[in-house]
């Protein structure tokens, strides 16, 4: 079991899942698993538009900590690599937000997290 | 015991007070006292019978059941009181447009890891705002949409309207049965002209 998992069964967050959100988590995992996450960016962020976490639920989920551990390293290279940083920034903001969220709780070490610039002014 | 009193017929329903005291007692059962009045004439709100800041002294009654506020909470109430009440759509539009770029990167307004009083300012502020509600069902805010729904799966807010229509009855059922004798003595008393 990966650190970051670990980290997050420690915090002990339980959300009651329903058969649609439970068919999203194995639908998601398996994406992870399968190593297509970077195919599958512009639907995260289409989810994460509209959920603050990618099963709907209050607090995050497993496969939250799960796809994060696989988008993470995609989303920083985005960032730190690009020349458009702002286009990035407003074109997957939702990722960015979830990642800036789950990095905190999941206790990713400083050298290691995003740092962002929160009041970037985006386009809506 | 502190006791929170609420005016159900008030223009602007106090309901991030009702959701905070809410909070409270889910933190702390029967912490406070929630009352409703159907007086027209009595504050939205009142804590300990003052009416001032009401949101603010129960969050800093019981600092415990609120998350940390490292943000300007007060900033955030002010906004909440005097642009998100707003019942003028060209006037609201401008602020909702300003909550939704707050909100492009945080998942709270207090941008921690959970939500905090601004949040229950924001969200109460919206929950009392009759217009409201089809804006964010239909997401014409995207980021405000989102953080909205979030907030209302947590029961003391998601349930706090019903909660109030349900305690609103319970009184007028009570008002009914207890007092019936004396509402129909009382209508013989009444000075008709001849």
């Amino acid at each position: 079991m990966s650190a970051l998992l670990e980290n997050f069964r420690s915090l002990s967050l339980s959300n009651e899942l329903s058969k649609e959100q439970l068919a999203l988590a194995t639908q998601w995992e398996t994406v992870v698993k399968s190593g297509q996450i970077q195919g599958h960016i512009e639907e995260l962020n289409l989810r994460l538009r509209d959920h603050s976490f990618i099963l709907g639920t209050v607090t995050p989920t497993e496969t939250d900590a799960i796809v994060f551990e696989s988008v993470f390293t995609v989303i920083k290279d985005l960032l730190a690599s690009s020349k458009d940083v702002k286009g990035h920034y407003a074109q997957y903001r939702h990722i960015i937000r979830w990642c800036a969220y789950l990095q905190e709780i999941l206790e990713v070490s400083e050298d290691n997290k995003l740092s962002l610039n929160y009041d970037l002014e985006l386009p809506r | 015991m502190t006791k929170l009193v609420i005016a159900s017929k008030a223009p602007v329903v106090a309901y991030s007070e009702l959701i905070a005291a809410r909070l409270v007692n889910a933190a702390d059962p029967s912490s406070v006292e929630i009352e409703f009045t159907e007086d027209k004439k009595s504050p939205a709100a009142a804590f300990e019978d003052n009416s001032e800041s009401v949101l603010k002294r129960i969050v800093d009654r019981y600092p415990n059941a609120f998350g940390q506020s490292s943000e300007n909470t007060s900033e955030w109430t002010k906004f909440a009181a005097e642009e998100l009440t707003v019942k003028n759509f060209a006037k609201l539009s401008v602020s909702l447009e300003k909550l939704d770029a707050y909100l492009n990167l945080r998942t709270f307004i207090s941008g921690a890891q959970s939500y905090s009083p601004s949040d229950i300012a924001c969200w109460g502020s919206l929950r009392s705002n009759g217009m409201v509600g089809s804006i964010i069902k239909n997401k014409v805010y995207i980021n405000v949409s989102r953080w909205y729904t979030l907030l209302e799966q947590v029961p003391e807010f998601g349930t706090a309207h019903e909660f109030l229509t349900k305690s609103v009855q319970e009184l007028k059922k009570l008002a009914s049965s207890g007092k019936k004798k004396e509402t129909h003595k009382a209508n013989f008393e009444i000075d008709l002209p001849d």
